[in-house]
């Protein structure tokens, strides 16, 4: 197995990568353009599943899932070309595999999601079935974190990923307490009104 | 006038950032974050005036913009961090960052033109005038430039910025 990533690591497309500083910075960027699109408009469609924008009609909200699709299929590429250049490094760290289980978990639940609010709108008009799309809405939400927190601590030592992830759970907890008090104070989010 | 050698160091970020290992991480998970949220919900708008899912009518689209500024405000406060923190991170000073990294300049240039394009759609008229873009309609021409150029900028601010460790 270890031969096999070192194999990888050495091989001519990884080391002309590498060598690149071009090519290498332009992947990691364009990582993080596809990572905008794709969780950003998950962001938006979870957010109004979730009772922000309560007005907006939702079923137009898939138009926009061809863009989150492109959004995947940039990362997927870029991602396989850095999980490319240093494979004996990453496929060797635990924080990778939660970071693609996380993915792979956001992806299944996005798709369940447009089935369930989208797909001809089955059980939308009944309490049960919008619970169900607000569960699936936070869920995604949690998956998406989760892939960013795993995504951003790689590089760092072990007891750092620990505490940056403790850190984040405290963090996100405080903000998510006070912002919810505030968001309903101020009206961007109530009672959700699926009106799709 | 010649601005001092600590110009933007702040001593309680880099003691913050000494201190504790987790401060710079968690502030690059919440600089993402912000981003997605920015990024994700500008997009959508921009969008829906260039003229995708135009099933939907704009004034309600409106309502998701305050988390847009909400996404905006977690980058502006953790860039700060890394911007006044970043003795503590790297042996280069927030002075030194600003005149030689080409892409810290490269960003900060892109986010003033996406507040000079946003001054735009606000003082051309055009913010109220796409409050009047129903579903179906098509949102007027210069609100369709005004949104091509703002995910233009906003895609270049996430590209320039990512590439910003590399220019110090």
């Amino acid at each position: 197995m270890m031969e096999t990533l070192q194999a990888i690591e050495a091989s001519a497309f990884s080391m002309f990568v590498k060598e690149s500083s071009t090519l290498y910075t332009a992947t990691l960027a364009f990582h993080t353009i596809g990572l905008a699109f794709l969780v950003g408009i998950s962001v938006a469609t979870s957010f109004r599943i979730l009772g922000v924008a309560r007005s907006l009609p939702l079923a137009p909200m898939e138009d926009f899932f061809p863009l989150m699709y492109v959004g995947f299929w940039i990362n997927a590429l870029t991602g396989v070309v850095l999980l490319s250049l240093y494979p004996t490094d990453y496929l060797t760290d635990g924080t990778m595999y939660i970071k693609l289980g996380a993915i792979a978990a956001a992806i299944a639940t996005l798709r369940t999601l447009r089935a369930h609010v989208f797909g001809g709108g089955v059980g939308l008009g009944t309490e049960a079935g919008a619970r169900r799309a607000r569960r699936l809405a936070s869920a995604l939400l949690f998956v998406w974190l989760v892939a960013i927190v795993a995504g951003r601590v790689t590089a760092y030592t072990l007891p750092t990923k620990l505490q940056t992830a403790a850190a984040v759970l405290v963090f996100g907890a405080v903000v998510l307490s006070i912002g919810y008090g505030a968001a309903r104070g101020l009206g961007w989010i109530g009672s959700s009104q699926q009106g799709a | 006038m010649e601005l001092p050698e600590t110009f933007l160091q702040l001593a309680f970020v880099e003691d913050l950032i000494n201190a504790h290992r987790w401060v710079w991480p968690l502030c690059e998970v919440l600089h993402f974050v912000g981003l997605t949220l920015l990024v994700g919900i500008v997009t959508v708008f921009d969008l829906r005036l260039l003229g995708v899912a135009k099933r939907m009518p704009i004034a309600p689209l409106r309502q998701l913009l305050p988390w847009a500024v909400v996404g905006f405000i977690l980058c502006v406060v953790t860039g700060l961090v890394f911007v006044t923190g970043l003795w503590a991170n790297v042996a280069v000073r927030p002075l030194e960052a600003l005149q030689i990294d080409h892409f810290l300049q490269l960003k900060l240039l892109f986010i003033l033109l996406a507040g000079i394009n946003l001054g735009a759609f606000s003082m051309s008229g055009m913010s109220r005038a796409v409050d009047s873009v129903g579903a179906g309609d098509e949102a007027p021409a210069l609100a369709k430039v005004i949104a091509a150029s703002s995910l233009f900028l906003w895609v270049g601010v996430i590209y320039w910025g990512r590439l910003i460790p590399w220019g110090l």
